[in-house]
């Protein structure tokens, strides 16, 4: 496999969600993301459950509201040539990269990058791979960037 | 009401590396300061503090928003300690003079503001009343090697008191989750002043280390700063454990 995942912070679909919502709510987001049982109660809040968590990542994609996906960092060992790893630091000032050896890279970025990678007309096979490993960082991003969109 | 400064998301350096240990790669501090993400949740803070810290980049925010969340359910405000309670200065309105303190200004501002609303004045206008010292949430997200430029410049002792005090809790919180990450702040080496209390973080999070990993996962520890290192106001500082 030329990408491998090696690091991500954990519930970090959660971090984005509450990180969205608590721009338009009363409630910080360290509340917001662990409101999820009925034993806690916030005013005018859901439960912060799967059902939640994926409607609000769903309509920040609708939106473009992309900027809720930054609160992250994943990390991949990748091999990849210096012409892939250019392209990548040009799209985004969120790419880090150090190299490794002749062929292997290290590679961080977030959520965010990968779904503007993902969804412009303009892009490597290496970002397809990169996006190809988000299933068990990032279910809900992996299955709505696999889904056809508007802009193709 | 105290502030509060959650970390609250990180990247889990141990399992990082023992990933990138499986690959045959080895990864060096510098690497660890680039390769990361600490995320805190900043709760009743200023929006004068809030405004000095969207100027650091690269770093991403989600602030609260002051069209969308109602004035009457949110409105806090934070009052410098330098500002005395009972200290009043003289005021003229239509030809009325009064007297007023810090907090008779909050509360006209925060009166104004309803008032305009309820006249069905749109809360994007409205909010154009409120103060500096009005309170507000933000997450805030950032690298480790952004972090330490920002601890190395609110951390000083001329950075303003209040994001210098959040900038130390922030410092503390990092030093407790990822030791193999964070150290003593290069500033400390031109300021005697920083030297002094990143020793006093060290004592805190020594202290700290056996609470923190008996946490249980998922839950907060909150880390003791007061008043071994002075604060010139209470932020609480917790420290989600993985």
């Amino acid at each position: 496999m030329r990408v491998r995942l090696v690091g991500y912070e954990p519930d970090l679909e959660r971090v984005c969600a509450a990180a969205m919502r608590s721009c338009y709510s009363p409630h910080p987001g360290y509340e917001l993301f662990t409101h999820t049982s009925q034993d806690k109660v916030l005013d005018g809040e859901k439960i912060f459950d799967a059902e939640r968590i994926g409607g609000l990542l769903k309509r920040a994609l609708e939106l473009g509201h992309y900027d809720i996906l930054e609160h992250n960092s994943i990390t991949w060992l990748a091999e990849a040539d210096e012409k892939e790893i250019l392209f990548l630091m040009e799209s985004s000032k969120f790419f880090e990269t150090s190299q490794i050896d002749e062929k292997r890279w290290l590679i961080t970025t977030n959520l965010r990058v990968l779904v503007e990678l993902a969804r412009s007309a303009n892009h490597l096979p290496l970002t397809n791979e990169l996006v190809g490993t988000l299933n068990e960082a990032a279910p809900i991003i992996a299955s709505a960037l696999a889904m056809p969109t508007a802009r193709g | 009401m105290a502030s509060k400064a959650i970390l609250f998301s990180y990247t889990n350096y141990p399992q990082l590396t023992a990933n990138l240990q499986e690959a045959g790669v080895k990864m060096g501090t510098d690497g660890m300061l680039r390769h990361g993400s600490f995320t805190f949740d900043l709760q009743g803070i200023s929006r004068a503090a809030s405004h000095q810290i969207v100027r650091h980049r690269i770093a991403s925010f989600s602030q609260q928003s002051q069209r969308y969340v109602r004035v009457t359910r949110s409105y806090g405000y934070l009052k410098p300690p330098g500002i005395p309670e009972d200290l009043k200065v003289p005021v003229e309105i239509q030809g009325h003079k009064l007297e007023l303190n810090f907090t008779d200004v909050m509360d006209l501002t925060r009166q104004a503001e309803e008032g305009l609303a309820a006249k069905g004045i749109k809360a994007e206008d409205a909010r154009y009343l409120r103060p500096n010292a009005a309170t507000t949430n933000i997450v805030m997200s950032m690298s480790p090697r952004q972090l330490i430029h920002f601890f190395n410049l609110r951390c000083a002792p001329d950075a303003q008191w209040e994001i210098r005090d959040l900038a130390w809790s922030m410092y503390a919180a990092v030093r407790l989750a990822a030791p193999q990450v964070f150290g003593p702040l290069p500033a400390a080496d031109e300021s005697d002043y920083i030297k002094k209390r990143v020793s006093i973080v060290d004592d805190l999070v020594r202290k700290g280390q056996d609470g923190f990993s008996g946490t249980p996962p998922g839950e907060l520890f909150r880390l003791e700063l007061h008043p071994m290192l002075e604060l010139v106001h209470p932020v609480e500082t917790f420290v989600r454990h993985y």
